[in-house]
């Protein structure tokens, strides 16, 4: 388990998921986890032990974005990460990874390679970059499938960034981030946020059919952040002015938490 | 008429469809084939063999008419639009140099028709201004189009619309393609491998398997015949890509049979099209 003093999540345990489109504020947030920039404290999931700030950063991996591809074939990069050749067949063999270089894998197999280093000994956390986006639409279920499998045999404690509601479904906490604002906890996808990423999934429909979906910008700085492109504010006039100018607070809705005036009014 | 006659390429095997005032759709996943379709029209390909007709011209035999074809006959809006722009660039130069390139007027009047097209895929005016690097994926993508379709090309070809999107930002492009299709005269072909994206922007779909048709018609998305769609929109498909005798998806089709391994006959069912043994017996 990774404890945040001031993250915002209180905790990274089993499979946390921080769901939201990825921006520059997600890509800082990942990598500031990964080097230890903020006031974190690591608890070794497999033995409950705590682990020095040092031997923490050590343990955890992260899987970038963009996988980067190249001429290298896969048993030589596995092999100068794992540094045994002996462990580097047998994680080929499990995950079915071909020898082939990186730029004749397919995405899955891409992603193998990447997920590799999971299995080494010291590995204890892994931060998952939103990979999902560039993986095929048919491939997406399946990187998911396999890495959560990877992380449950494995007993890592791991954090993912994902930005399609068709992906949270393995995920043991959810927190919507809209930029670097939290908007909602849980898997009710309640604030208007959460609503344009579960409507944005194209799913089949009719010729000219569209989606019902806002484009999405940078966010405003007065007021509740989102509330340049919500629905919700549009539709009811007395809400108009606390959104813009007002932060809304964060109140509980049965078994989630959302920061919306829309809800902080109902309670 | 854009026809494309036994195109044969590395990838992609005897490739036959037509495009005229209706917009196409070739559904495949990646190394599908479909990622040749591009090069091969707009000649950025050798040892094509077959045609490719435009208005029964030859391209493939007429390279003199390629720079004349390109941008104001076809254009194509490739999947990663980051190589489409030079980086040192402003977009309204790129709108500029094509006009200019192609002598059809000067750059103002290529940066102010451009300005137009910007505004109908819902960009400001300002991005006019920016060098690629400055744009958000979705807004690089936008203007990307906005180049393909500003001299109203006959035939627009895009390739995988939602590379490198969010599902936010896929939606919003999808949308302002809608809106676009009813704006200008061009036809268009969308080579892409999410079924949702093909069902609201195509009147006839093509689905492609290890470079060949295996069906193809205007409901193939409603009504999927061939077992390789039917697992394709239901996300089913196996890892392993065993390339089959006869019927390319035979090697791992959870309905193959021996008579799968020869050559499988086109079955038409009205204008829906497939090419599966299943139908040709009747089973």
């Amino acid at each position: 388990m990774i404890q945040l003093k001031n993250g915002p999540i209180p905790l990274i345990k089993d499979i946390t998921c921080i769901l939201g489109e990825w921006d520059e504020y997600k890509a800082r947030l990942s990598q500031s986890l990964k080097r230890g920039d903020l006031e974190v404290q690591y608890i070794d999931p497999s033995t409950g032990e705590y682990m020095s700030r040092k031997d923490g950063i050590r343990s955890t991996y992260l899987i970038p974005r963009h996988l980067e591809r190249g001429r290298i074939k896969a048993k030589d990069l596995l092999s100068a990460w794992l540094k045994s050749s002996k462990r580097v067949q047998e994680i080929m063999f499990l995950l079915g990874i071909p020898d082939d270089s990186l730029d004749d894998l397919s995405d899955l197999n891409l992603v193998k390679v990447y997920l590799s280093p999971l299995f080494m000994e010291k590995t204890r956390f892994v931060i998952v970059e939103d990979i999902f986006q560039e993986v095929e639409e048919q491939e997406r279920l399946k990187v998911e499938k396999l890495l959560v499998k990877i992380i449950r045999s494995r007993g890592l404690d791991a954090l993912l960034f994902v930005s399609s509601v068709d992906l949270i479904s393995p995920c043991s906490s959810v927190t919507v981030m809209y930029e670097d604002e939290v908007v909602e906890r849980g898997t009710r996808l309640l604030h208007p946020y959460s609503m344009v990423l579960a409507n944005s999934v194209i799913r089949l429909g009719r010729k000219g059919e569209k989606v019902s979906v806002v484009e999405v910008g940078e966010g405003s700085m007065s007021g509740c952040r989102f509330h340049d492109y919500c629905e919700v504010m549009r539709r009811k006039r007395d809400l108009q002015r606390l959104c813009r100018l007002q932060k809304p607070p964060m109140v509980q809705m049965e078994d989630a938490e959302v920061k919306c005036w829309d809800y902080a009014r109902r309670t | 008429m854009l026809e494309y006659n036994c195109v044969t390429v590395k990838g992609l095997k005897c490739f036959s469809a037509k495009l005229d005032k209706k917009s196409v759709g070739i559904l495949g996943e990646k190394d599908s084939g479909k990622e040749a379709i591009i090069p091969a029209t707009l000649g950025l390909l050798d040892n094509v063999s077959g045609s490719i007709l435009l208005d029964g011209i030859d391209l493939l035999k007429s390279r003199d008419l390629l720079h004349k074809v390109r941008w104001e006959r076809i254009s194509a809006v490739f999947y990663d639009p980051g190589t489409m722009f030079n980086p040192l660039y402003t977009v309204g130069s790129h709108f500029a140099e094509i006009v200019v390139s192609h002598e059809i007027g000067n750059s103002e009047y290529g940066v102010e028709v451009g300005l137009e097209y910007l505004k109908l895929m819902g960009l400001n005016s300002d991005v006019m201004e920016k060098l690629p690097y400055q744009l958000t994926p979705l807004q690089l993508k936008k203007v990307a189009i906005a180049l393909a379709v500003f001299l109203e090309p006959d035939y627009v070809i895009f390739d995988d619309l939602e590379f490198g999107l969010g599902d936010i930002g896929r939606a919003t492009l999808m949308n302002s393609i809608i809106d676009l299709m009813g704006s200008v005269r061009s036809s268009f072909m969308f080579l892409e491998n999410n079924p949702g994206i093909l069902s609201r922007l195509a009147d006839h779909v093509m689905v492609l398997y290890r470079g060949e048709v295996v069906e193809e018609g205007p409901e193939v998305l409603q009504s999927p015949l061939h077992p390789y769609t039917i697992d394709l929109i239901n996300g089913e498909i196996e890892e392993e890509k065993v390339e089959g005798k006869g019927c390319p998806y035979s090697g791992i089709c959870k309905h193959s049979t021996p008579k799968c391994f020869q050559n499988v006959n086109w079955v038409s069912m009205g204008n829906h099209r497939v090419r599966c043994i299943a139908y040709a017996c009747g089973i």
